[in-house]
């Protein structure tokens, strides 16, 4: 890596060597699966920060300046993949999983607290991981408490569930593979229909590019679940790496509820370049990283926080990871992954956090008043 | 009170997380059961004939 005065040329060069190095070294030492998670991981970053495309800001933007064209594109975005990903999964039942989970009390109420924080900290999961890796110094703080906040939520998970939760829904269980695939599409469109009702003219459909960057978020999560195995995801990954680093300075988890139990135990003695979700995740941020370095200029750095500021935003990311641990997945593995394969408590996590959202749009003012010295923005 | 000029730049901040990530892989690479090449899954889970084995969010 060189300096910001390097010449452009020679930086783009070193960052391609750079992604090259990090694929190669990961397909010699964990095979070409890793490799190839590592590569759509690469993908997602790069699409993210170079393209745009994000969850939070979009919610945010159909609410408070009636704005609908970033969710547009997330809505054409889940039902591309999920016209794809239904008839995947029931021709390969026995090779891919989709993103299914129970609709319980605490889901809902975690899902809800996740949309609300989403919103005060202005990142979700997968754009903390975006935000850190493009240089936001707030986004690197709310990764490291979102990494704390999904391991504390995996302890007390089985805890948060037994409150009440139903049996797993699928809509291919209830409507049949076609049914499914036609009431989620009709869900989606509805909601477009919501979405466009709501925008300002101008402002209802997303302009070609933020299309091409929901075309591409949607060939890489279908690439996700092929190469996978599973429907893409951020949390699992973010408590994974929570529970080694706590490992590595010994504390046992052998007698937690989630990683004592032998699927989890595994994937914690296990490599993470064995991992699909650490692999995305570590994409995700170096993707983000290579389009920050390859701009011209890499863009300014967010405001100014007071001293203990940096502890409240520590703190909104220990509740992201928390409550997105709790509600069974964020943005992607609850929302994009659970609708676009079939799992009704995608559908129930998205009014959830959406409801949350507008709460947390509200709170952010309040919130960073106190936060940001007088005369800065944000 | 700190100010603008107190934070680092964004590339600085970038390397940091990268950073992170480093540390990262030496704490699990100097923990984890070593990769057995051999046992490498399918390149792609699709057409492999196997069971998925990785952990989801959606897991309990």
């Amino acid at each position: 890596m060189h300096s910001g005065n390097s010449p452009i040329f020679v930086r783009r060069t070193a960052l391609l060597l750079f992604s090259a190095i990090l694929v190669f070294g990961t397909f010699a030492m964990a095979g070409p699966r890793s490799a190839a998670m590592l590569i759509v991981g690469l993908g997602f970053g790069c699409v993210l920060e170079g393209m745009r495309f994000g969850f939070t800001g979009p919610w945010r933007a159909i609410v408070t300046e009636r704005d609908g064209r970033g969710l547009m594109a997330q809505l054409f975005a889940i039902a591309l993949t999920a016209v794809v990903a239904f008839p995947l999964l029931a021709s390969h039942p026995d090779e891919l999983n989709g993103a299914y989970a129970p609709i319980g009390f605490a889901m809902l109420v975690a899902a809800f607290v996740f949309g609300a924080a989403m919103q005060v900290v202005m990142g979700c999961g997968s754009g903390t991981l975006v935000n850190a890796g493009s240089g936001n110094a707030i986004g690197l703080i709310a990764l490291l408490g979102f990494v704390l906040g999904s391991f504390l939520g995996s302890l007390h998970l089985a805890w948060w569930t037994s409150l009440g939760a139903l049996p797993v829904y699928t809509l291919q269980g209830l409507f049949g593979n076609l049914g499914g695939l036609f009431v989620t599409l009709l869900g989606l469109a509805a909601i477009g229909l919501i979405v466009l009702k709501r925008a300002r003219p101008g402002m209802r459909l997303p302009r070609r590019g933020l299309f091409v960057a929901a075309l591409l978020i949607a060939l890489l999560a279908t690439l996700n679940l092929v190469i996978a195995g599973q429907s893409w995801g951020v949390v699992y990954g973010l408590g994974l790496w929570g529970a080694k680093l706590v490992s590595a300075v010994g504390v046992d988890l052998s007698s937690s509820d989630f990683w004592g139990a032998p699927a989890h135990a595994q994937r914690l003695q296990q490599s993470l370049l064995t991992d699909v979700t650490s692999l995305s995740n570590i994409g995700i941020i170096v993707g983000a990283f290579i389009i920050m370095r390859w701009r011209s200029s890499p863009g300014p750095q967010v405001a100014a926080l007071r001293p203990l500021s940096w502890l409240a935003v520590a703190l909104a990311g220990i509740v992201l990871g928390y409550s997105a641990r709790v509600a069974f997945g964020c943005n992607v593995g609850a929302f994009f992954s659970g609708v676009s394969t079939g799992s009704l408590h995608g559908w129930a996590w998205f009014f959830a956090a959406f409801a949350g959202s507008i709460l947390g749009i509200r709170l952010r003012p309040r919130l960073l008043q106190t936060l940001l010295p007088q005369g800065a923005t944000q | 009170m700190s100010s603008i000029e107190d934070i680092p730049s964004r590339p600085v901040v970038g390397y940091a997380a990268l950073g992170f990530l480093l540390v990262l892989l030496v704490v699990d690479f100097r923990q984890a059961q070593p990769i057995n090449p051999y046992q490498a899954p399918a390149p792609v889970a699709l057409g492999s004939g196997q069971a998925p084995t990785a952990a989801h969010c959606t897991a309990l």
